[in-house]
């Protein structure tokens, strides 16, 4: 490394590339918090009813119901928020020395407002039918696949990690697969169940793996 | 800018530009990742915490020590300011971030 004297341009663009590529460690590191608390976030909403039941609780009553997604789902979005300042850091110097379409970064504000709307329409629901609908969860799970997506792609924008794949990919498909099922195949909606417990087990697989991840590929590479 | 003390090493403008991202980091990371040896990483932040681009604070952590260093606003600014100055020089050339492991 230079020590002393200027270094030049292109060892300057060599210098931000290299940081821009522990940084790629850096935050697949960081996402594996993530993945772990939505697979918790993901459990406890989706097999709330039968853990209740467990627990000797009323499964299906509303109020408990409505604090215990609130809960979950605030305390997700607060780690989501955490994390997602640093990926916000990352995008603005990334912007500055990159072109990408992925840089739009959407602050707290849209993450707190979209968590409000969720809710509004979750207790407004509740009003006017006295339950959730099983559908309408699936179509604001629908909407988390598409949040994710972005958040990966901000995080990623040249190419998402195979852990990142994995997890949009088996989310994707339970969310599909579940509302199919709700849809035209009422009678086998236990196969809702397999589906996401096998999307919450890859979720926990791609937040261990994710967290092991060594930064050797990252600094191996010699400087200029 | 660029003949600033503070950027006339290769080392300081990655740590500065690590720090922009993350905004702290361990010193133990950023040893790691400048490949630094720890005398080296120290003579370093002292001279950007000089400039008034860091600040290093040492921590309890499990009955030990750990610095942790943070970027300043000045810091950030001039990080970006670098950046932009280079982007504007350097504009006809492709940047960017390089062969990302997967």
């Amino acid at each position: 490394m230079s020590d002393g004297e200027t270094p030049s341009l292109v060892e300057i663009r060599e210098i931000t590339n290299r940081a821009l590529r522990i940084q790629h460690f850096l935050l697949r590191r960081a996402w594996g918090v993530l993945y772990a608390a939505l697979s918790i976030s993901m459990f406890a909403t989706i097999f709330w009813t039968p853990i209740a039941g467990r627990l000797g609780l009323s499964g299906s009553a509303i109020v408990p119901l409505i604090i215990v997604h609130m809960l979950i789902s605030g305390a997700a979005v607060v780690v989501i928020l955490l994390a997602f300042r640093r990926i916000r850091d990352t995008a603005e110097i990334r912007r500055i020395v990159a072109a990408s379409k992925w840089n739009k970064v959407l602050g707290y504000r849209y993450i707190v407002s979209i968590w409000v709307a969720i809710y509004a329409i979750v207790i407004a629901s509740l009003i006017f039918t006295s339950a959730i609908s099983g559908l309408l969860l699936l179509v604001i799970y629908v909407a988390v696949w598409g949040y994710f997506y972005y958040a990966l792609r901000l995080s990623f924008p040249h190419r998402l990690p195979s852990e990142g794949i994995a997890a949009l990919s088996s989310l994707g498909i339970a969310v599909v697969g579940s509302i199919v099922v709700v849809l035209f195949f009422p009678e086998i909606r236990s196969i809702i169940a397999i589906l996401w417990g096998v999307n919450i087990l890859v979720w926990i697989t791609v937040a261990v793996y994710s967290r092991a991840l060594r930064p050797q590929d990252a600094v191996e590479e010699s400087l200029p | 800018l660029l003949s600033a003390p503070s950027f006339k090493s290769s080392s300081r403008i990655l740590i500065l530009i690590l720090l922009a991202m993350n905004k702290r980091m361990d010193s133990v990371d950023l040893r790691e990742f400048t490949k630094l040896g720890k005398g080296s990483l120290e003579n370093h932040l002292s001279k950007l915490e000089e400039a008034g681009l860091v600040t290093t604070r040492k921590v309890k952590f499990f009955g030990g020590t750990r610095q942790t260093v943070e970027i300043t606003k000045a810091g950030l600014e001039s990080c970006r300011t670098l950046l932009q100055t280079i982007r504007g020089l350097d504009g006809r050339m492709e940047w960017t971030e390089g062969s990302e492991t997967n």
